[in-house]
């Protein structure tokens, strides 16, 4: 009896790999998780893009499958395969490095491999059987530059909703102790010397009314990440894909995550422009500049308890080094 | 240090956000990196706006739960504080100009009570201060 082998061999263009046996990634994967041991945090652990990956890959194989360049069996189990990473499957399974270069080739790969392979299973065919290809089936009429670049829109878009349940979170309990203390009366203080009236009450409210603003203002920014290239694949001209995909392909994609996804104006300008996650990282940039400002954080606790000018007391944040 | 304890909890809040200002200035540096047609470095800008939207996250999740929700206000500090303060005289402006709001203002550092201060120089406008006072 011959123990099962710990390894299978995938192959891409520079040859063949050995990958471990019981993984559903294959030969570029393997590749990328060699040559970039940076971080060792994994793009397996950013689910938001696992996610959205999936997303695109599924609507790609749909609209493949109409215009007649994917047969049905093959679209049902790669959207099957997909279906299952949305859910939250398979994430150990996407081992590249978060630090990578290439734009984004890596992962898209990860993504096209896993998604291959596991689909070969759901077909009945064993891993790396090729009865579903990474690259003519999984990836058909895209590119990592088209599909990969999407995806992160559609990725950030998702992590925007992460951002303002915490803002509405913290603005709830600001309001919460804003009407607790709204009867308070205490000495507003304008560069740090005592300056005219006002409520503890008013000072948090205060606070809950600028969170809720960057609500407001994240919104606004998260929804430029509706506009992608999809369908522009390398450069935005569309090359090598089928006539017909690249109408259907937003409108697909929508259809998949319930967004309203739309084509950019502009699908070679849309595919090197980061306007929109310059835009969206300064607007992190805000949320932390309020967040840190001292009142918000220092003027929560006691400078003191004695010194300084006491106003209100932290119990369970006031836990020094033990 | 017995007996000393820490704002730990916003101390944190003000390194994550630290931090977030630095993966701001990476995706500067990388959307300006593109060349041509293509921008090689999406997989580092949103490797950075996922890591500054989830500092961000649990930042205020721990602000709100651990700090912010536990807060109690000390009131009488807070009256004592105002009390003792010139703070009141601001509001006496509209009744007896800004000099000589100001000259109560400096009489009442010197004897340590804004109202004792008002009768004595203004006594026209103490009625008026402790109708200020008493919604304080």
């Amino acid at each position: 009896m011959t123990e099962p082998k710990a390894t299978r061999t995938e192959r891409d263009p520079l040859g063949p790999v050995e990958v471990p046996a019981d993984r559903l990634y294959g030969a570029q994967t393997e590749r990328a998780r060699r040559n970039f041991p940076l971080t060792g945090v994994t793009v397996g652990q950013m689910g938001e893009l696992i996610t959205a990956l999936a997303q695109v890959k599924q609507a790609a194989a749909r609209v493949n499958c109409r215009i007649g360049d994917l047969p049905e069996e093959l679209c049902e189990a790669i959207a099957t395969a997909c279906d299952e990473l949305i859910a939250g499957r398979h994430r150990d399974h996407f081992p590249v490095d978060v630090c990578q270069g290439g734009a984004g080739t890596s992962t898209n790969m990860n993504a096209n491999e896993v998604i291959a392979n596991r689909a070969d299973e759901l077909l009945g065919q064993p891993r790396g059987s090729g009865a579903v290809n990474a690259n003519d089936h999984v990836n058909r009429n895209q590119s990592t530059n088209d599909a990969y670049a999407t995806a992160v829109r559609l990725a950030v878009h998702a992590l925007n909703g992460r951002l303002c349940a915490a803002l509405e979170g913290l603005a709830a309990a600001m309001d919460e102790r804003a009407g607790a203390f709204a009867g308070i009366a205490k000495l507003g203080r304008t560069q740090l010397q005592d300056a005219v009236p006002m409520t503890l009450g008013q000072e948090f409210a205060a606070f809950a009314t600028t969170l809720r603003e960057d609500v407001a203002r994240a919104g606004e920014t998260a929804k430029l990440m509706l506009e992608v290239n999809l369908g522009g694949t390398a450069i935005g001209t569309g090359i090598a894909a089928s006539p017909g995909y690249r109408e259907e392909i937003c409108a697909e994609l929508a259809r998949v995550t319930g967004l309203p996804v739309v084509p950019a104006a502009n699908l070679i300008e849309a595919t090197w422009d980061m306007g929109a996650f310059v835009l969206y990282a300064g607007m992190l940039k805000r949320v932390a500049a309020k967040l840190s400002r001292s009142p918000t954080t220092c003027a929560c606790c006691p400078a003191g308890p004695r010194a300084g000018s006491a106003k209100s007391a932290c119990p369970r944040a006031s836990r020094g080094p033990r | 240090m017995p007996g000393k304890v820490n704002p730990v909890i916003p101390e944190a809040v003000n390194a994550a956000a630290f931090r977030v200002y630095g993966l701001d200035l990476t995706v500067a540096m990388a959307a300006q990196g593109g060349q041509l047609q293509l921008n090689a470095f999406e997989p580092v800008i949103f490797w950075s706006i996922h890591e500054a939207v989830h500092l961000l996250a649990n930042a205020m999740d721990m602000l709100a739960g651990e700090c912010v929700a536990g807060i109690e206000a000390d009131a009488a500090r807070c009256h004592e504080n105002l009390a003792r303060s010139t703070a009141l005289a601001t509001a006496l402006v509209p009744l007896i100009g800004y000099a000589r709001a100001a000259a109560v203002a400096r009489r009442a550092q010197e004897c340590g009570s804004l109202a004792q201060a008002v009768r004595e120089l203004e006594p026209a406008a103490a009625k008026s201060l402790a109708v200020l006072t008493s919604g304080a």
